[in-house]
C-alpha cells in the first residue's frame, strides 16, 4: 500500500515536471491584473483566488499545445530576456503596482504560441496580445479592456464593462446581461464586429462603419413620421434598446457589424 | 255640617250653585245656627251691594287715544324692527371678514410667488452646481485607469451644454495622448460638437498629423471636411504619401481633398 501511493505521488510529480509548466501567484489586494503579450492567451474564469498562468490550451488529456522544450544545455542557466527579469519562472516578469498587477510576457510569439490565464471573477483585466496575438475570454463579469492587432477577440458569455480594439481582427462578443455601470466600447478598423445581446437589454446604442454594413434584428432605426425611408447619414445608426441605458459604442472602418438578439 | 263648613258655601249657596242634598243640610244648620243665619244675611246685603255698582265703561276720548297710541307704538315697532332687520346683516363685519380673507389670500400668494421665485433660484443654482459637478468629476474620471470610465467620463460631456476651456483642453489632451484607442475615438465624437471653436480644429489637424489609428483617422478626416478647414490639406496630402496609411484611409483623404479643394 505504502509503495503504491509513493509510485502514484511520484508520478504525479514527474507529470508536474515534465507536463506543463505552471505558475501561480496570490492575488490579495490586487483588483486588476495588466498583461501584455504577443500570442494568444486563453483566458478561463478559476475557483480559487490565484493567478494562474498555463502553457498550452486546455485539452481534455490535460494542458497541451505545448511551447518551447526544456532545454538539456540550459540546466544551471537562467534565461535572459532584453524586455526584462523573468520573476516568474514563466518567461513573464511580474511587477505589483498599488493594487494593479502587471505581467509582461518577455518571450517571443516564436517561442511561445498561446497560454492559458486563470483568473477569479472579480479582477478586472487588461489584456494586449501585442501584433500576433488573439484572445479568447469566457464567462468574464469584471471590466475588460482587449487589445490586440491581427488576433482575433472572442469574448463569450460576458457583461461588461467592455473596451475591446483590433486593427485587422474580427470582434465576437456575446453577453450573458448587460452591466449598466460604464459604457461599453468595440472598435476595429477592418476586421467584422458581431455582438449578441439579450433581447431585454438596455441601451443607448451607436454603430458607425464607413464602408462597411450594420445588420441587426433589433429595431434601432424609428420609421420616420412621414412614412419614408431613412436615407444613411453619415452612415451612423444609433437607437435605444428598451427605452436607453448603457452606451454600446461599435465602430468599424471597413467591416460589417452584426448586432443580433439573443 | 257644621259653622265653618258653611261659611265657606254661603256665596255658592246664595248663587244657587250647591247640589240639593248640600242645600238641605245648609238649610238645617242656619235654621239651627244664628251666627251663620246672620252670616249669611251680611253676605246677601254684600253682593247685592256689588250687582248695582254699573261696569265702567271708557269714555271716547280715551279710546280714541288708546287706538291712536296703540297706531303710534305699532308704527314705531315696525320701524325698529326694519332697523333691526338692517343691523342683522352686518356689512361692516362682511367687509372685515373679506378684507381679512383678502390679506390672506393675498398673502399666501405673495409667499408662494416669493418662495417661487426663491426655488427657481434655487433649482437654477443647483442645476449650475450639478453640471459643475459633473463637470468636476468628469475631469477626474479622465484620468482614471478603466478606460471604459475614461469613455464614461468623455461621454459626459454631451449633457455639458457650453464646456468651458478646462473641458475642452482636457478632451482635446484624452484625442492626443490616450493609450487606449476607444478613448481617443470617443473624444474625437465629443470635440466633433464643436465645429466652431478654433482650439478644436487646430486639435483636430495635428491628430491628423500624428494618429495611426485608421478609425481615427477617418473620423478627423470626417470633421475636417465637413467644417471645411482648409490647412488640412497638407496632413492630408501627408497621409496620401505615406506608405503605412491603409488603403481606404487613403480614399477617404482622396475623397477629402477633392471636397476641400
Amino acid at each position: 500500500m505504502k509503495r503504491i501511493s509513493i509510485c502514484i505521488i511520484a508520478l504525479l510529480l514527474s507529470c508536474v515536471a515534465w507536463g506543463q509548466k505552471e505558475y501561480k501567484t496570490s492575488l490579495s489586494g490586487v483588483n486588476r491584473v495588466v498583461l501584455e503579450t504577443n500570442t494568444t492567451v486563453d483566458v478561463e474564469i478559476g475557483s480559487s483566488g490565484e493567478l494562474i498562468l498555463r502553457d498550452g490550451k486546455k485539452r481534455d488529456s490535460g494542458y497541451s499545445d505545448g511551447n518551447e522544450k526544456e532545454d538539456e544545455r540550459a540546466k544551471g542557466l537562467t534565461a535572459l530576456y532584453a524586455g526584462g527579469v523573468d520573476n516568474t519562472g514563466f518567461g513573464m516578469a511580474t511587477e505589483r503596482d498599488g493594487s494593479t498587477l502587471r505581467l509582461k510576457d518577455l518571450k517571443p510569439f516564436t517561442q511561445r504560441s498561446r497560454f492559458t490565464l486563470i483568473l477569479p471573477k472579480n479582477i478586472d483585466l487588461t489584456l494586449d496580445c501585442g501584433n500576433l496575438g488573439s484572445a479568447n475570454i469566457a464567462n468574464f463579469t469584471a471590466e475588460l479592456e482587449i487589445e490586440t492587432n491581427v488576433g482575433h477577440i472572442k469574448l463569450m458569455d460576458v457583461t461588461g464593462p467592455i473596451t475591446a480594439n483590433t486593427s485587422t481582427g474580427a470582434i465576437d462578443v456575446t453577453f450573458t446581461s448587460v452591466n449598466q455601470s460604464a459604457p461599453i466600447s468595440i472598435s476595429s478598423s477592418t476586421g467584422t464586429i458581431d455582438v449578441s445581446l439579450p433581447t431585454n437589454t438596455k441601451a443607448d446604442v451607436e454603430m458607425r462603419t464607413s464602408m462597411g454594413t450594420v445588420y441587426s434584428n433589433f429595431d434601432l432605426v424609428p420609421e420616420r413620421e412621414d412614412g419614408l425611408k431613412i436615407v444613411g447619414a453619415n452612415r451612423k445608426i444609433k437607437g435605444q434598446l428598451n427605452g436607453g441605458g448603457v452606451d454600446i459604442r461599435l465602430i468599424s472602418s471597413v467591416g460589417n457589424i452584426y448586432l443580433r438578439k439573443k | 255640617m257644621k259653622c265653618n263648613e258653611v261659611e265657606n258655601k254661603i256665596i255658592p249657596f246664595l248663587e244657587g250653585d250647591l247640589d240639593t242634598q248640600q242645600e238641605i243640610a245648609m238649610k238645617e244648620h242656619l235654621a239651627s245656627c244664628e251666627q251663620c243665619q246672620r252670616q249669611v244675611a251680611e253676605t246677601q246685603q254684600m253682593l247685592e251691594v256689588f250687582n248695582e255698582v254699573e261696569d265702567a265703561v271708557p269714555s271716547d276720548r280715551v279710546r280714541g287715544n288708546f287706538i291712536e297710541f296703540l297706531e303710534e307704538e305699532k308704527s314705531l315697532q315696525r320701524y325698529t324692527i326694519g332697523r333691526k332687520e338692517t343691523k342683522e346683516f352686518p356689512w361692516k363685519m362682511a367687509f372685515q371678514i373679506a378684507a381679512s380673507v383678502l390679506i390672506l389670500i393675498a398673502g399666501y400668494a405673495w409667499g408662494s410667488f416669493q418662495k417661487g421665485s426663491e426655488n427657481d433660484a434655487q433649482i437654477a443654482e443647483l442645476r449650475l452646481e450639478a453640471t459643475q459637478l459633473k463637470q468636476d468629476m468628469m475631469l477626474a474620471m479622465l484620468d482614471n485607469r478603466s478606460v471604459s470610465k475614461r469613455i464614461q467620463a468623455v461621454n459626459y460631456t454631451e449633457d455639458i451644454a457650453a464646456p468651458d476651456e478646462e473641458v475642452l483642453e482636457a478632451l482635446i489632451d484624452r484625442l492626443h495622448f490616450d493609450g487606449n484607442v476607444n478613448v481617443r475615438l470617443a473624444a474625437v465624437e465629443a470635440l466633433s460638437r464643436y465645429s466652431e471653436n478654433e482650439k478644436v480644429k487646430d486639435a483636430f489637424i495635428k491628430s491628423l498629423t500624428n494618429e495611426t489609428n485608421p478609425n481615427i483617422q477617418i473620423a478627423v478626416i470626417q470633421f475636417l471636411v465637413d467644417v471645411q478647414e482648409k490647412r488640412a490639406l497638407a496632413p492630408m496630402q501627408k497621409l496620401l504619401e505615406h506608405t503605412e496609411t491603409p488603403n481606404f484611409v487613403k480614399d477617404r483623404a482622396n475623397e477629402g481633398i477633392i471636397t476641400l479643394m
